[in-house]
């Protein structure tokens, strides 16, 4: 009889890295198919190439350096997938290549792979990339909410994340399922909504599709967010009051990207100020 | 809640450590070829943290040496084959009139001799030491009897027992700390006469043995010292189990000698057991229709925290409570992947700390920055690394860190397994 000896525990919960990213990826399904029902084949080209931009740069890179390749956790495809979804769906088809090879390369790898980048890979890519081709990744449209059915299905969509905000609620499904907390989304959009109307803006353009996923995919990114339970509140907040700031001057749409995108450099920063205090006094010999 | 059973046969020969207690092994009182009898004393008590070890059954010593023990290290035991006839020490009954007319130093003395000790290793006269409070742990619920057979069936022993250690110990106030959703324990308690200095306490979770401090803090409003104990704010914490045996100890006059044993997992018949002390794990598990399937994994006291061991010829000791077969193919093989801080660890954690970076932290070798994101809090229940998604290690990489830091002031002696010496303590046991 061979027996093993290890350390406890000795049963794990039913979950892993990849179960939560092809998750992620899978909850993304029904707002990328509204996208490419409304916008048409040029989407689903744009998301392909997205990922598959993403999955080969990281591939690449974990072969080069002779690291384990991981391309199978999903991390890169989900990546890729929300990088797609909050460009235009007009851009040629080179700029989603260069978004998800900037995300996977630079912001990714360049600091030390999945968990240990500070700023959120997408978001740092659609920064880059709307500074270095304005003009074509301007939305053409602007999202806008005036009646029901423009939640299911908005023709103003500006991003192919506009297209139908209802779709994008398969989110909720990982937050019920535990695959993702529940404190950051929360926080985020309690924060947005009240702010937004104590300022009396149009609601119709902040519940927009760029608000949904911010609040379920992007501002829940775990590697870019605290993680203290109180640092989580704190920051889905900020990230809120960021939000309603760039949005009151600006747009909602274009406000949750760079809102969050703040928010992350703040992240360090809540969260060594929130660190739990001990239930025991001082220190007791060693 | 299942019922104990008995065993039907006793084992040919049973193996009883001299050391099932924290403190060093006792001094053996019996030589090779002597007969003893069930009950009759084995092992004296050698100091500190040492505690009684008496025969649980009646037969021949065969041999002396140094043998297996459920906690990973060889210890000197005594083994005996078992007898047909089975003759007993005779024990002294005591009825109530007389049990009320026992002094406090006559009931310590009764503890102390009938060798009754915490399920983690602390010898209960020494735990009711010096206190002014004493508090009675129900919340566990693999608790020993309690866990096996609900308290429900013995709760009039284990509060006369509970009673009794009240008295011996002098203190002043009593708290039984119940778990809010245990109702069967909650129904009991509540039919019963309780004394005005004791206190009936709902809790919310429950509390693994070493979460005593927690528990004294959710119970009294006490904060313990980081890496202190609950006596050094005058507070005793016992099991269930142990007012049992205290109850059992004073009234039959029987020492400490069996344990309540739940047998689960990859065998043929689940079930509860009262074994007596030193019988094989092999004995115990083929006494419960032997293993279903090829085992891979023996694991003593619960899947969480429990300690895995290497040989099925280990004995049940008088901390067993639990031995749980796991079939190879149910064996995990996980290889960690990096921290994504999705901060699943820190939403588990019972005592408010951040396991993803003392992980970290250990595993860089960085101790002193444990020190100071209270690593000492951490009572070891094993929920942070049962919740990780990248299935890191960190209850191994925090005991580490516990260990390191206690290594910088007290010498500890490394941990022998069958053929190899390790050099931490981290895959459980600790005594």
């Amino acid at each position: 009889m061979r027996l093993t000896i290890s350390a406890p525990p000795h049963i794990r919960e039913n979950i892993s890295l990849a179960s939560i990213n092809w998750g992620k990826v899978v909850a993304l399904l029904p707002i990328s198919l509204a996208a490419v029902y409304f916008f048409g084949l040029h989407a689903l080209a744009i998301i392909v190439a997205s990922i598959a931009s993403a999955v080969i740069t990281e591939a690449a890179i974990q072969i080069i350096f002779k690291q384990p390749l991981t391309i199978g956790n999903g991390n890169a495809a989900f990546v890729g997938l929300l990088l797609a979804l909050i460009i235009p769906p007009e851009v040629p088809l080179w700029i989603p290549v260069i978004g998800s090879f900037f995300a996977m390369a630079l912001v990714v790898h360049g600091f030390g792979g999945i968990g240990s980048y500070f700023f959120n890979p997408v978001l740092a890519s659609w920064v880059f990339l709307t500074m270095a081709w304005w003009s074509l990744m301007k939305p053409v449209s602007t999202a806008h909410i005036g009646t029901f059915s423009d939640l299911l299905l908005d023709s103003g969509a500006g991003i192919m994340a506009e297209v139908s905000p209802i779709a994008l609620l398969a989110g909720v499904a990982l937050i019920a399922a535990r695959y993702v907390e529940w404190r950051i989304p929360i926080s985020y959009a309690v924060t947005t909504l009240v702010l937004a109307t104590v300022l009396h803006e149009d609601l119709s353009y902040v519940l927009t599709g760029a608000f949904v996923l911010a609040t379920l995919f992007i501002v829940t990114d775990t590697p870019t967010s605290p993680v203290t339970k109180k640092g989580r509140i704190i920051y889905g907040i900020t990230a809120g009051v960021f939000t309603v700031i760039y949005g009151y001057y600006s747009n909602y749409a274009l406000g949750v990207m760079y809102a969050i995108f703040f928010a992350n450099c703040l992240t360090a920063f809540i969260e060594k100020h929130t660190m739990p205090k001990p239930f025991g006094g001082s220190s007791h010999g060693w | 809640m299942q019922n104990i059973s008995f065993l039907k046969k006793l084992p040919e020969d049973v193996v009883i450590p001299l050391r099932q207690h924290e403190g060093s092994a006792c001094e053996p009182l019996v030589s090779v070829g002597d007969a003893v009898l069930t009950g009759q004393r084995i092992g004296e008590a050698t100091g500190k943290g040492s505690s009684n070890v008496h025969a649980s059954v009646s037969g021949i010593v065969e041999a002396i040496e140094e043998l297996p023990h459920p906690s990973g290290n060889k210890v000197l035991s005594i083994v005996i084959k078992v007898d047909e006839e089975q003759k007993s020490v005779k024990f002294t009954p005591l009825n109530a009139s007389s049990v009320n007319a026992l002094s406090q130093l006559e009931i310590k003395n009764i503890i102390k001799d009938a060798g009754i000790t915490e399920i983690y290793g602390t010898p209960t006269h020494e735990i009711i030491e010096n206190i002014d409070t004493l508090i009675l742990n129900v919340t566990y619920r693999s608790s020993m009897i309690a866990g096996c057979v609900g308290i429900g069936t013995y709760t009039k022993e284990v509060y006369e027992g509970f009673k009794l250690l009240m008295k011996a110990s002098g203190a002043k106030q009593g708290a039984i700390a119940v778990n809010r959703h245990n109702k069967e324990a909650r129904k009991a308690l509540s039919n019963l006469n309780i004394l005005k200095n004791t206190k009936i306490v709902l809790l919310n979770i429950s509390y693994t043995p070493q979460m005593e401090n927690l528990l004294v803090y959710d119970v009294m409003g006490i904060a313990t010292q980081l890496g202190g104990k609950p006596q050094d704010a005058g507070v005793g914490v016992c099991g269930v189990n142990t007012a049992y045996e205290v109850y059992d100890a004073v009234t039959t006059g029987r020492p400490s000698m069996y344990a309540p044993v739940s047998v689960s997992g990859a065998v043929g018949k689940s079930q509860s057991i009262l074994v007596p002390v030193g019988m094989r794990f092999k004995d115990v598990i083929a006494s419960c229709g032997g293993y279903d399937g090829e085992p891979g994994k023996i694991i003593m006291n619960g899947k969480y925290t429990g300690t895995a061991q290497y040989t099925d010829e280990v004995p049940v000791v008088k901390q067993s409570a639990g031995i749980l077969v796991q079939n190879t193919s149910k064996v995990l093989h996980d290889v960690s992947q990096p921290c994504t801080h999705c901060a699943r660890c820190v939403d588990v954690c019972p005592v408010d700390i951040i396991p993803s970076m003392l992980g970290a932290m250990a595993d860089s070798g960085h101790y002193e920055a444990c020190r100071e994101m209270n690593v000492k809090n951490c009572v070891e229940c094993g929920k942070c690394a049962a919740a990780c998604p990248s299935k890191i290690h960190l209850l191994q990489l925090i005991k580490y860190a516990k260990k390191a830091l206690y290594k910088g002031v007290v010498d500890v002696s490394p941990k022998q397994s069958s053929n190899l010496v390790l050099g931490c303590d981290s895959c459980g046991g600790g005594n």
